[in-house]
């Protein structure tokens, strides 16, 4: 009964029904837009983090810790590589050796990270090909070819085809050097790092030591990156005499950043969901008072207190539950278009292309938030009906009447 | 009949001609590279050295002792300002040592210092270390004659072979053609810039020998910049050990 | 006259206009929270980066930032000094003496960045103190000692009271040559850095390098971080810009100034956001008050009231209810700002712990900025005027009999 004289209310009065139709839709966009904004900032950084640098799991030597230790290779990489292509969870691995030394090019010398690497394997693990700006990525098998970031070219007044010498020193401490020809320039949104990673096959940096089974490092990439974790743990105990780690354990500033985005979101939906609150009360508190006289009636002729609360409850909960597919069918359209094209914040920051840093966000949001926002916006509409609920059955019958 | 006798006569002056362009009747550029060298070094030389490095704003000045033999080995002793005495520069083959008394300790020269200055002149450590790649890291052309400082010289195009380690795309050395010491060298990159010049002065006999004893260094980008090396006076050829190129007699040598 | 009759017709009902009022508050309080908490977030990035290492602003002998070797160092100059202590907003000029060298013990070698420090002043800009985990800070400022960051200690396998040597060149191709004691071993927050840094004493470095009384730069740290541009004036007008040159952090680190733009870009529409569903906070309010007036208005233009001045002085009521619901706003959003300001919200979990290993403070600031009150009040209450346009051009098209049939 009281479901009836609820759902009549609600389309006798349209105007006040739509309004907190209205403003449930706006809320649950709103909550969803701002989720899937900070959402497609996440994604960047993660993508550049892991899919760039770190992949998601990198396997090395216990005692090579990134700081010169050409001799810390890993013993028997090629039947590791083997057991992990065979693992089922991993989509692809590589191989890399990694040595510290200096480019030099006839103007001036640089301090750089000379990486070796399979550029086929490689490709399978990292998308680094996109950062090539000039060249190729190893393409034609030239021998002695060598990949640099623009920062560096810059640096040593080289460009495309340039000479430059690789110099560093092998596992017995003896100096080896070589030379090479710039056969690709890559620009990163990270300038530090493009200033000091080079690249080159990992045949040609072999040849330079005279041994061609030496490596240091195992990068690989999952096909499912949520299950990371269990992964990572397992192969610890696959490989027991080698150090195994995640993109978490290897950038935890990536994993930090992104928790304080997580925590700063947490604050800003609370903001929101307030302001809707507010919205909602003071619509509904204002209604309230427009229905004094149709309220006193109503309780005038019988009906309870309990009863006016409970179809005042109905009604909100009913506007609530009409509002949420709109919400949710709007967020998921605007997700979608500008998922796709993106939205441009070069208008406030000009400069940011200039050091690789995207000035587009792509929105972006996983299936699971828009429930979880939906039923925020939804509790937040309860509990902002109950003050106004109240009030209405705190009216006095017969002053209410008489209400002018 | 009369074509064909004329026809071989032709024949055989131009084969004649053609070979005696290939007649050694000058130096191969090798052989012109090669004696440069040896005049320049010997089979060991020792030597006191003053080294200038003059910047637009300062001068410094060092004294120094070195001794060398072959192209393998070198050793050098710095005798002056008193805060750099007793510094030792040691290379064997490819490695490099660097003795400081200050703090007695013998350093290995790792790749990263390699391109650094040594001792702040316009000459890197590299550069003293792989010195002796000259002679086999390249290719040598002759490329005709010129004259340089009132010397009438060979000019000489050095062509890095393509799997030497070197940053260079050319070098040119003018070399005197009677005493065979080098006039002048550029460096150039690999776009045709010049990028260091040497120029080789001063040329007096010492040591037995009639060679420059002054060597400039000018980088290109840096106007202003000049290393000058003075030898004050050589010894060659007096026989040195190997084992005196060791890290142990770098901390005693005087 | 008007003004006596909206203003009397505000109280007569109080319960509507005080709603209506708490609607604008909200409104004022939200986007103001809001705005102070962007940028708080902002400045304490930058204060995370700018503020721990290369300090707001620096000055330097003219030149050295595009050629920083010890060539390009400034003797230490006491008119400069003063002229420094007094600009505006100057808590502390910071002395320093930087340079490349490389650092060896027993067979290993590396290439660090050494750093000479006053210890007592430099406190104020990298605290060394804090981030010790093993052995001491310096206790004088030519003491033979160094602190190395852990990195770069376990690379050379080096603990305290250990000896290390360090060799390079000095001032005008002078070499550099030492041997020093380990005070102290730190850990610092980027793994880059921690890889490669050395501290020492500003005095040993000076004998070390050949430098003696020079200095790379002085870091200047400053009390309010808003008033950074008036420093930065006042040390141009009064510095010989011909000796010396000054640069704030966003010349020095033009990432982290683009990272700070697009941060506020992106703060800017998740602004806008939040007034959309302010505002129609607000709208749904007036909404329903014109609806419950509409009665109201029918009677009175039915006596004889003429349309234009009912709307007058229910615009007036409006901008009363605007007006007030802003200045309310206005001083509680000060009071909630200043209340997160001395109790800032604490981290949680994880996120916490990472950012006390990083040695940041676990908080998420509000930043104090009259500009923000200032500048979110107008906002609001050109809105909340805007609003009110409704509710008169309901009044200018009413149909008196229709409207007292009501409900």
């Amino acid at each position: 009964m009281l479901l009836k004289i609820a759902w009549r209310n609600i389309w006798r009065k349209k105007t006040r029904s739509l309004i907190i139709i209205f403003a449930v839709t706006m809320g649950i966009w709103a909550g969803l837009f701002i989720c899937s904004f900070m959402g497609g900032f996440i994604n960047e950084m993660m993508d550049e983090s892991i899919n760039h640098t770190f992949s998601h799991i990198q396997i090395h030597n216990p005692l090579f810790k990134g700081n010169n230790e050409i001799q810390y290779t890993i013993k028997e990489p090629q039947k590791v590589l083997a057991a992990l292509e065979n693992n089922p969870d991993v989509k692809a691995a590589t191989l890399r050796n990694v040595a510290f030394g200096m480019t030099a090019s006839p103007s001036t010398a640089s301090g750089t990270k000379i990486v070796g690497i399979n550029p086929e394997q490689e490709n399978k693990v990292t998308d680094f090909k996109i950062f090539i700006k000039q060249g190729t990525y190893f393409e034609g098998n030239k021998r002695n070819g060598v990949l640099v970031g623009q920062k560096l070219a810059d640096k040593l007044h080289i460009k495309m085809h340039s000479k430059i010498v690789l110099t560093f020193a092998g596992p017995d401490g003896n100096i080896v050097s070589g030379a090479f020809r710039v056969i690709g320039i890559y620009k990163t949104s990270n300038a530090q790092s493009d200033l000091a990673n080079v690249f080159v096959n990992s045949d040609d940096f072999n040849a330079m030591l005279g041994n061609d089974t030496t490596f240091h490092e195992i990068a690989m990439v999952l096909k499912d990156a949520d299950k990371v974790d269990t992964v990572n743990a397992a192969m610890k105990k696959q490989f027991p005499t080698l150090k195994v780690e995640s993109w978490k354990e290897l950038s935890p500033e990536t994993v930090t950043l992104n928790d304080y985005i997580a925590f700063i979101l947490w604050i800003l939906m609370g903001v929101f969901m307030l302001g809707l609150g507010f919205a909602i009360v003071n619509t509904m508190l204002m209604a309230v008072m427009e229905r004094t006289r149709e309220l006193g009636m109503l309780m005038a002729i019988g009906l309870n207190k309990s009863r006016t609360f409970g179809m005042i409850m109905i009604e909100t909960i009913t506007l609530t539950f009409v509002g949420c597919p709109f919400g949710i069918g709007l967020s998921y359209l605007t997700v979608a278009y500008f998922g796709k094209h993106g939205i441009s914040l070069a208008a406030f920051a000009k400069g940011m292309e200039n050091f690789g840093m995207s000035s587009m966000v792509y929105p972006f949001l996983k299936e699971n938030v828009y429930w979880q926002i939906a039923i925020m916006v939804f509790c937040t509409a309860l509990l902002a009906a109950i003050y106004p609920s109240i009030r209405a059955i705190r009216l006095k019958p017969a002053e209410a009447i008489h209400k002018i | 009949m009369m074509l064909k006798n004329i026809k071989i006569p032709i024949l055989f002056l131009c084969v004649l001609a053609l070979i005696s362009m290939r007649m050694p009747g000058g130096p191969s550029a090798d052989d012109i590279i090669a004696k440069a060298n040896e005049k320049m070094r010997g089979n060991s030389m020792q030597a006191q050295v003053t080294v200038q490095i003059i910047r637009p704003t300062w001068n410094r000045e060092l004294t120094m002792k070195t001794w060398s033999k072959g192209l393998d080995m070198s050793m050098s002793l710095i005798t002056a300002p008193a805060k750099d005495k007793g510094t030792v520069f040691l290379k064997r083959k490819k490695e490099a040592w660097n003795w400081v008394p200050s703090i007695e300790r013998t350093i290995k020269l790792p790749p990263s210092m390699m391109s650094q200055s040594w001792m702040g002149t316009d000459l890197t450590n590299d550069d003293l270390i792989n010195s002796s790649s000259i002679v086999d890291q390249y290719t040598h052309k002759l490329l005709g004659e010129e004259t340089i400082g009132g010397h009438s010289c060979y000019k000489i195009e050095l062509v890095p072979k393509p799997q030497s380690a070197v940053v260079w795309g050319k070098i040119i050395m003018w070399v005197d053609k009677t005493d065979y010491f080098q006039m002048k060298t550029q460096f150039y990159d690999e776009d045709g810039s010049v990028v260091n010049t040497m120029n080789f002065t001063n040329i007096k006999n010492m040591g037995g020998r009639m060679i420059p004893t002054h060597f400039e260094i000018i980088p290109a980008d840096k106007p202003g910049n000049k290393t000058i090396m003075i030898y004050d006076n050589i010894i060659f050829d007096k026989p040195i050990a190997d084992d005196f190129f060791s890290t142990n007699n770098m901390k005693t040598v005087k | 006259m008007y003004l006596k009759l909206a203003w009397l017709n505000l109280w007569r009902n109080k319960r509507r206009t005080i709603i209506a009022i708490t609607s604008v508050f909200y409104a004022v309080v939200l986007s103001v929270f809001m705005t102070s908490l962007q940028m708080g977030t902002m400045n304490q990035m930058v204060a995370n980066v700018a503020g721990a290492y290369s300090g707001y602003i620096q000055v330097h002998q003219k030149g050295y930032w595009d050629d920083q070797s010890l060539d390009n160092s400034m003797p230490t100059n006491s008119t400069l000094a003063n002229t420094i202590k007094q600009a505006p907003d100057v808590d502390e000029s910071v002395p320093r003496l930087q340079s490349f060298a490389l650092a060896s013990s027993g067979n290993a070698t590396k290439g660090v960045m050494l750093t000479g420090i006053d210890p007592v002043k430099e406190r104020k800009l990298v605290n060394l103190e804090p981030k010790i985990i093993q052995g001491k800070y310096f206790g004088s400022d030519s003491e033979q000692s160094v602190i190395l960051a852990s990195g770069l200690a376990d690379y050379l396998k080096l603990k305290t009271n250990d000896t290390i040597v360090f060799l390079g060149q000095g001032f005008h191709g002078s070499s550099a040559a030492g041997k020093y004691i380990i005070k102290g071993i730190i850990k610092l927050v980027s793994p880059d850095l921690n890889k490669s840094m050395v501290f020492m004493p500003l005095k040993t470095a000076q004998t070390l390098f050949s430098t003696p009384d020079m200095l790379s730069s002085y870091a200047i740290v400053i009390k309010d971080v808003d008033g950074i541009d008036k420093t930065l004036a006042y040390l141009k007008k009064n510095m010989d810009t011909s000796k010396y040159e000054v640069m704030d952090w966003k010349q020095m680190s033009p990432e982290l100034d683009q990272a700070v733009k697009g941060k506020m870009a992106s703060g800017s529409i998740i602004e806008g956001v939040l007034y959309m569903i302010v505002a129609f906070g607000i709208f749904g309010t007036i909404l329903m008050m014109t609806t419950e007036r509409t009665y109201e208005f029918g009677v009175l233009v039915a006596i004889g009231m003429n349309r234009r001045r009912l709307a007058l002085v229910t615009a007036l009521e409006s901008l009363f209810m605007s007006f007030l619901g802003v200045v309310i706003g206005y001083v509680a959003s000060m009071a909630l700002v200043l209340y997160f300001v001395h109790y800032p919200i604490h981290m949680t979990g994880a996120l916490a712990k990472s950012y006390e290993q990083f040695g940041l403070a676990p908080y998420i600031y509000t930043a104090f900025q009259f500009s923000i009150f200032y500048n979110q009040a107008i906002i609001v209450f050109v809105i909340s005027v805007l609003i009110c346009l409704y509710p008169l051009s309901k009044i200018l098209k009413l149909k008196p009999v229709e409207a007292m049939h009501g409900e």
